[in-house]
């Protein structure tokens, strides 16, 4: 009865806002202070968590509202330095609760197959989970993108 | 003056259907929590606002929802299904041990006497209780450590624990039912179980008559007579008399034994329903006609119900959890196919008519009758 999703090759998302891809943040950068990270959902993760409908806006038109809080189709959290996927997903989990295991094997910790996580127009669905989050992440200037992958013809 | 709420859930999206006892007027609510797969959505027979729902898809998992007011509001529950101690292997398609995963809720079954008490039978197969209203979930693991448990596998839709039966008179007693092992029934709430497939024959498997490996696709008790039930096998029509110790087939003049949904009359627990499918390899009914088999002797005869149904043209299926009756007098039958449409009998199945027509597939439908 199961309605198979292929996994495309993954690719930017489309929409997304021009920046530069920075890298990981320097190994130097200052060590547990607080940091505010933004965080895009997919549609049927914002109906959960139940954020405004972004519909009328399109995508990368999400606004931050401040420090765990969300409107539009982004989140905004609070991480403590170094950020990284682990830690960022931790927070959104930490938030809401209702995301526990919808993006993440909740057992193995483990991305689910068919979600990607991109930011700065780059994939970093395969970097290892306690892998830095790229500088504009960090800095709040672009958004940690969460989506589910294409499928369907 | 009573009210029908007939619970649908599709591959798109649940939808609540509501109409008076007169069944003819229908309003259609939905759908809630579009683009979601709705396996089930089902109510407790103690308080009949309290409604679950399994909710999932291949990019986000499991959820599973509850209602405490009759379907207006819905709010996530516990979704961690986690197998009992060290869960082992089952065998794959190709024969190999094929570690346990879990995969998505099946099939919600309410207690019958306790709200806040409902079963998941879920793939990979394994039966978990919640006894807090869905917020966790235990798995009831005598089943699936079972001395047979190693050695089953999955039929074409996965490895599925689909179907759960409570007896209303034996609280200790519950029948599962799960493609490709068979009927399993434990008469000590959960903590052991046989399996009771005797009389059961299956081509498909090395040995026919084993004592597990049979695709059976649901099985139907009549509450006034619980040592009574009655299956659809992935072939043939079954019953037992003898709480599954020993089961004969029934399909007798049926077009078809293959189908996947069986239910019994509300009133008449010898008044039993059937949608006979072309084959495995065609799921679609004979002839490309929509009918719908009654036998009001328990099994052997029967007759076609055709009145209002599709008689040409129609390759629809009618999946295992998509039929269901009501408890009015006439008692009403209500089923779902693929093809999206739910159609109703307002008078045992003698004529039909659709309520709705062009939903997502249909993988549900449960009726309530609200006094």
């Amino acid at each position: 009865m199961t309605e198979e999703a292929p996994a495309p090759e993954p690719r930017p998302a489309p929409g997304l806002p021009p920046g530069p891809f920075a890298g990981p943040a320097p190994a130097a950068a200052p060590r547990q202070h607080l940091i505010v990270v933004r965080v895009r959902l997919p549609a049927h993760l914002r109906t959960l968590v139940q954020l405004e409908k972004e519909t009328e806006r399109g995508p990368g038109h999400g606004t931050a509202s401040g420090p765990g809080h969300g409107t539009g189709s982004e989140v905004t959290l609070e991480l403590d330095s170094p950020g990284t996927q682990s830690s960022l997903l931790d927070a959104l989990e930490t938030r809401y609760p209702v995301l526990i295991g919808t993006i993440r094997d909740p057992r193995t910790r483990v991305r689910r197959p068919f979600i990607r996580f991109f930011a700065c127009e780059e994939d970093l669905s395969h970097e290892p989970p306690d892998s830095d989050l790229p500088a504009p992440v960090l800095a709040g200037t672009e958004p940690f993108v969460i989506l589910g992958a294409m499928a369907g013809g | 003056m009573s009210t029908i709420r007939v619970l649908v859930g599709t591959r798109k999206g649940a939808f609540i259907l509501n109409a008076d006892a007169s069944r003819k007027s229908w309003e259609v609510n939905g759908p809630f929590f579009g683009g979601w797969e709705i396996y089930h959505v089902n109510a407790s027979p103690v308080d009949p606002s309290r409604l679950y729902a399994s909710q999932s898809n291949g990019w986000f998992g499991q959820l599973v929802q509850r209602s405490d007011d009759g379907g207006t509001t819905w709010q996530p529950v516990g979704n961690q299904f986690p197998y009992a101690g060290v869960p082992g292997t089952h065998q794959w398609y190709d024969g190999t041990p094929h570690p346990w995963e879990f995969a998505r809720v099946w099939h919600l079954e309410p207690s019958l006497s306790d709200p806040d008490t409902v079963y998941a039978g879920v793939e990979d197969a394994a039966l978990f209780r919640s006894s807090d209203a869905g917020t966790t979930w235990e798995e009831v693991s005598g089943l699936r450590r079972h001395d047979s448990g190693s050695s089953w596998q999955p039929g074409a839709g996965g490895m599925c624990l689909h179907t759960i039966v409570l007896d209303p008179v034996d609280p200790e007693r519950i029948y599962t039912a799960i493609s490709a092992a068979g009927v399993f029934r434990s008469d000590d709430a959960g903590t052991t179980w046989k399996p009771v497939n005797r009389g059961l024959s299956s081509e498909s498997i090395p040995a026919p008559e084993a004592e597990v490996g049979h695709c059976v696709h649901r099985i139907a008790m009549h509450p006034s007579r619980p040592d009574v039930l009655f299956m659809q096998k992935h072939w043939d029509v079954m019953r037992t008399d003898d709480c599954g110790e020993s089961w004969r087939e029934v399909s007798g003049d049926l077009p078809s034994d293959f189908g996947f949904t069986i239910d019994v009359h509300a009133h008449e627990p010898e008044t039993i329903y059937v949608v006979p499918i072309k084959s495995d390899s065609e799921h679609y009914p004979p002839d490309g006609r929509l009918r719908v088999y009654r036998s009001r002797t328990g099994g052997d005869e029967w007759e076609a119900l055709s009145d209002g149904l599709p008689q040409r043209d129609c390759y629809v299926n009618v999946l295992r959890d998509a039929m269901a009756v009501d408890s009015l007098d006439p008692c009403g039958i209500y089923f779902g196919t693929t093809g999206g449409q739910v159609y109703a009998s307002a008078n045992a199945g003698d004529s039909w008519a659709p309520i709705v027509r062009d939903l997502p597939a249909v993988l549900s439908v449960e009726v309530q009758t609200l006094p």
